[in-house]
Formats: structure tokens, sequence, C-alpha cells
């Protein structure tokens, strides 16, 4: 008989997740169902306090902001990814395109963050420039507001979506396209028609590597935001740091953790369903 | 007849550097079935794809029905193309499939369904149509691939290489029918191969290209007996290729040579060939009868060499024998079923043997250094 080895290769990292991931998991969801300390920390008593503080019409409107963010940058960046891995598939400088866009990585993220405050500031390069070839007369506001958020995002992320989108128009095979094109499509036809449904696991990826990142998003808009931008990862991050109501803040990335996985998963199911099922090939050979 | 007919005039292709098409010229007919065969690299495939509306030439004319169709962008020819690889779309079933072009055409429902079994039904695929692409013989890809491109009712069907991911008997059989649908539909084939056996079997004629250029077109009778140079002479079936001077000249169509080491042969030449300048035979196997006695005497211009049996290759239904004569090998075929020769010396390796070819066998291709 044949010894499957599978659990010893996957012992490492079941290891490791199970550490470092579900039993922090498992912590923060008992946190969530506690009551909060005086001074941080928790109290081991059963409550609801941190689940009934979500409906806070403040925590509401976070979380329906957050929602807008992650989904308005993730499909921009869908979009924006699109033409750019279609070109770099196709380019005979493929390596290079992929340099460039592995390249940001190599600075911090937190120094780009800052970056597009000295291009954005009120004393930045942009309002600078706008008013010096006589566009402004005084310079405009362009950060701590949502649309500095989406904006700063999107630049961030914009590589999670080009890759699983280059890494599928890749294996695309062209002559579908020309087939397309041959049996009457023209080219707006054959991109709908053809090219997205074939490359849609990699448009399903890009959103996924997208959307939950930006969802917990809080580096970002905690430096870029205003108002018009509470995120739930800047909640979190308030009411585990300033106003130290940790069973709220567990609630909350619950919360976060629930809403993502729930997307994940339905994806997923998604793009299983519409691809066809390999498991009953007919048998080579038999023609007719 | 509801094809079309293509004029191809001085139809060139330069890939940077490298020039894939020399000024081409020819006419297909309607209704016909026309292969290109050449070697890869010869320029078939870009070809096809000129006709086809997915490559534009660097210069020349294409003309469909006597209309120009450069200007006519590919989703807008009269032609559909069988790829390669099939180019199935792998997101939609079979059915899916051959209804692509009819959908983009907004047919009605059942309009769109009745055609739709029409056509699954002309390649004994209906049973299938739920099916996708993954799921699907290489053969079964083949039928939806004819299936889709057909439906669409094209004049033209371009057909690139469309056997070669088969194997030997399936490509028999696809083949066959091939050649039947071509027979019912009607249209104009246009098939790219660089399977000399799939070319001569069904077309009506055949155009041999070599580095861009045609080197011969003909019925597959014209161009296997009458090869119009030395590469079509080699590239379709296997031939013996010999040359020599020319000695003397016979009568009106024959001329002796003479050959190194082998001594004086006599040809047949079409175009009149002066004495003394040099020659290309070339002589196919099958022409060549073998013996272990000295042939009897025939009449007519007959070629008897005597030569060592170097190789026996057996291969069921004949017998491919490497003769060396005067230095060189001359390969001779021989069918077992039509020659009862129970009572004749059997032809044995390594010992002499008999070549014998009636010298209007012996074509020749080319006069070289005039």
């Amino acid at each position: 008989m044949k010894r499957n080895p599978g659990p010893v290769y996957a012992a490492p990292l079941a290891l490791w997740l199970t550490t470092l991931f579900a039993v922090p998991l498992v912590i923060i969801l008992l946190y969530s169902f506690m009551v909060k300390g005086t001074y941080g920390g928790v109290v081991a008593r059963f409550s609801l306090d941190g689940y009934r503080a979500l409906f806070n019409p403040t925590f509401v409107a976070a979380a329906l902001s957050t929602l807008l963010i992650a989904t308005v940058s993730s499909v921009c960046m869908v979009l924006l990814a699109l033409p750019a891995a279609y070109h770099m598939a196709r380019s005979r400088h493929k390596n290079v395109y992929l340099l460039l866009v592995i390249i940001p990585f190599w600075t911090n993220f937190l120094i780009r963050i800052y970056a597009w405050i000295a291009i954005l500031g009120n004393n930045g390069f942009l309002n600078m420039f706008l008013v010096h070839i006589g566009i402004l007369a005084d310079p405009v506001q362009f950060l701590y507001n949502r649309n500095a958020v989406i904006l700063v995002t999107v630049y961030t992320y914009l590589p999670y979506a080009i890759l699983p989108l280059y890494s599928s128009i890749e294996k695309f095979d062209g002559s579908l396209l020309e087939a397309a094109r041959d049996l009457g499509a023209g080219v707006v036809q054959s991109t709908f028609r053809v090219l997205l449904p074939s490359i849609r696991g990699g448009i399903v990826t890009a959103i996924l590597f997208t959307f939950i990142p930006v969802f917990g998003a809080y580096a970002i808009p905690q430096i870029l935001g205003g108002s018009d931008s509470l995120m739930l990862g800047t909640v979190i991050a308030r009411e585990l740091t300033v106003t130290r109501n940790w069973p709220l803040a567990a609630s909350v990335s619950m919360l976060l953790t629930v809403v993502t996985t729930t997307g994940v998963v339905m994806l997923a199911r998604y793009n299983r369903s519409a691809t066809p099922d390999d498991g009953k090939s007919a048998k080579e050979g038999s023609g007719t | 007849m509801r094809g079309s007919s293509i004029r191809i005039e001085n139809i060139g292709k330069q890939f940077g550097t490298c020039t894939a098409l020399d000024n081409v010229s020819f006419t297909i007919n309607n209704g016909e079935f026309f292969s290109l065969l050449g070697p890869s690299g010869c320029g078939k495939t870009t070809l096809l794809r000129i006709i086809a509306g997915f490559e534009s030439p660097s210069n020349g004319a294409l003309f469909i029905d006597d209309v120009n169709a450069l200007s006519i962008p590919p989703n807008r020819r009269a032609t559909n193309t069988i790829f390669q690889n099939y180019a199935l779309f792998p997101h939609l079933s079979v059915y899916e499939n051959v209804a692509f072009s009819q959908r983009l055409k907004k047919v009605p429902k059942s309009e769109l369904d009745r055609k739709v079994n029409e056509f699954l039904d002309l390649v004994k695929l209906v049973s299938e149509k739920d099916r996708f692409p993954a799921q699907l013989s290489g053969g079964q890809k083949q039928r939806v691939a004819i299936a889709r491109a057909l439906i669409n009712q094209p004049k033209i069907l371009l057909l690139d290489e469309p056997l070669s991911a088969l194997d030997a008997k399936l490509r028999q059989r696809m083949l066959i029918e091939l050649d039947a649908i071509h027979d019912k539909v009607g249209i104009t084939f246009i098939y790219v191969t660089h399977d000399q056996q799939e070319a001569l079997s069904v077309s009506d004629r055949v155009a041999v290209l070599d580095g861009g250029v045609i080197r011969q077109i003909g019925t597959p009778v014209e161009i296997y007996e009458h090869p119009a140079d030395a590469f079509v002479a080699n590239f379709i079936g296997e031939t013996n290729y010999i040359t020599g001077t020319v000695r003397q000249v016979l009568d009106a169509d024959h001329i002796l040579v003479e050959v190194e080491h082998l001594g004086a042969i006599s040809a047949k030449t079409k175009n009149d060939v002066a004495v003394g300048s040099s020659v290309s035979i070339t002589l196919r196997p099958e022409r060549i009868d073998i013996s272990a006695e000295v042939p009897r005497q025939q009449s007519g211009h007959v070629n008897v060499l005597k030569g060592n049996v170097d190789e026996i290759i057996y291969s069921g239904f004949q017998s491919r024998y490497f003769v060396k004569c005067g230095g060189m090998i001359i390969k001779a075929h021989r069918q077992h079923a039509t020659n009862n020769r129970a009572e004749e010396t059997p032809i044995r390796w390594n010992e002499n043997a008999y070549i014998c070819w009636r010298a209007d066998d012996g074509y020749i291709v080319e006069a070289v250094r005039q």
C-alpha cells in the first residue's frame, strides 16, 4: 500500500497557522463577548456590549464608508489593471514590465504614503505646479478626504490586481480571439464574450487580492483620510489604543473577518460554478 | 456551388527582414478543394492568415469573387477558419461554441436551435452538445470546430493543418469525412498542410510552396507524376535523384544521359536539352522493377542496371530495396500482392540484382549549369 506523506509535508504550515492564526482568532472571538476592563483589557464575563456598540451610528457610518472605499478602489484597480496586464502578457518585454510592477515594493509602504503628501499637500508639487501655470489661483485641499484615500489605495494595491490578471492572460490562448473575430465578433464583442469569460479566474483573484486588504486598511485612511473616510481599521486601532474598549475592537475585527470570509467563499463558489468540470473527460480516440 | 473564387495577385509578406511570402500569384476556383503544401516555414500559414484577414500582406492584392478583400476585416469576410489547435471556447459548451456566430447575428431562438442541431448532426455530435471542450477527444474537438465554422455559412473554409493533432488512424477517417463534407456543402476549401499524403489524397489541386515561393500548382497526379523541379520531386513522395551529363539526343523526347560510375541511361524530356549540359532525373522507386535474374528484353527505351542489394526493408504490403549501383544507392519498391512470382529466384541481401525501368518513367526535372 502506498503511504500518503501529505500530512507530514503539511505539518509545519498547520502548526504555524494554528498557533499564529487560529488561536489568536479564537482569543479575539472570546474577547468580543466579554466586558471591557477599566484601563483596557477585558473582564472575563459574558456580554454582548461589543456587538451592541456596532449598531451605534458612528460605526455603521464607518462600516459603510469602508465598504464604499474598498469597492470603488477594487473596481478601479481591476479596470486599470486589465489593459495593463493584457499589454504586459502580450509584450515581448514581459520581464521588464514585471520588474517595473514589483519595483515599488522596494520602497517602504509608509514612505510611499508620505510621498503622496509631498505631491498632493497644500504646499505639494501638484498644487504648486497648478498655481504656477495659472490653472488655480490658490492651492486646493486634495488631502484628508475619501478621494485621496481611494487614489493612494489604488496606487498602493494596483500590483495585487495586475499580477493575477497578468498570469491568467498570459495563459490565455490568443487564437481564441482570432476565432471569435473569424466567427463575426467585433473587437468589443470578442473581448466581452471570449477574453473576459476565459480569464474569469484571474479577475476574481484580482478582486479578492485588492478588496480584502483594502477592507481592513489602516495606515492609508489614518494618514491621508478625513472625517468622510473613517474606516473599520482605524476604528479598531482607536478602540484598542485610545478608547481602550477591547471587546468593541474585537467585535469590529470579527465583523471584518466575517465580511471578507463571506466574500471569499461567494466568489470562489461563483468561480467554480463557471468552470467546466474536467473530471468526466471523454476517453481519447472514441471519435464517433 | 455556393463557394467563392479567390485571386491572389503578387502577394508578398515581410516579417522584419524575413520574407515569408515572395510575390505569390494564383487563382483558386469556386468550390475547389485546394491545398497549400510545403515544409514548415514555407509561408503557407501566412498566406492562409492573409486570406482570413488576420494578417495583411506587405504588398499585393487579394480578390474574393473579384472584390478586393484586403480592406475587409476578418469578422466580415466570407471566410471561416479551422484552427490548428481548434481554438474552441473553453467556457462554452459544444452547443454554445457552434451557436457563437449565430448569437452574434441575433438569429431568433427557434431558428438558432434548428441550425445548431443541423450542423451538430452534420458532424455527428448531437449527443455531445452539452459537454465542454475539455471533456472531448481530439476528433470530437475537430468536429466541433468544423460545425462552428460551417454554421456561419462561409463561402470559403480555411483549414490550418486541421489534422496535425490527431493520431494516424483518426487522421485518415477525418480526412475522408472532410472530403465528404466538402462534397456536401460545395464551398471552396483551402487546406494548409505539410503532409503530402493528406494533400494528394483529397485535393482537386495542390500548390507546393517553399521559401515563400510557389514551386508548382497542379492536380495531385500532375504534381506526383510530373514534378516541376527537384524540390517538388523530393518533397512529394520518395524519389531517386540521378544527376548526369546529356550525351546524345535519341529522339523527339528522349535523351541519353551519362552518369558517373553508372553508365548511360535514357530518360524522357519535354524541353530541348543541349548535348553536354547537366541534368537531374527523378525516378519514383515504385516504377523500378527489381529481379534477381536478368530481365527479359523489352521494346522501347529501357534501362537495366546491375547492382548489389544493400538493404531490404519489408513492410507488409511491399518491400523496399536499396540497390548499390556504381557508387549510388537506388531505391526500388515492389508490391507483394501484385507479383506472383513464386518460381522466380528470390532477391537476397548482399547479392546481385537487376533493376530495370522504362525511360519514360525517368523524368528530367531541371537542367543545371547550362
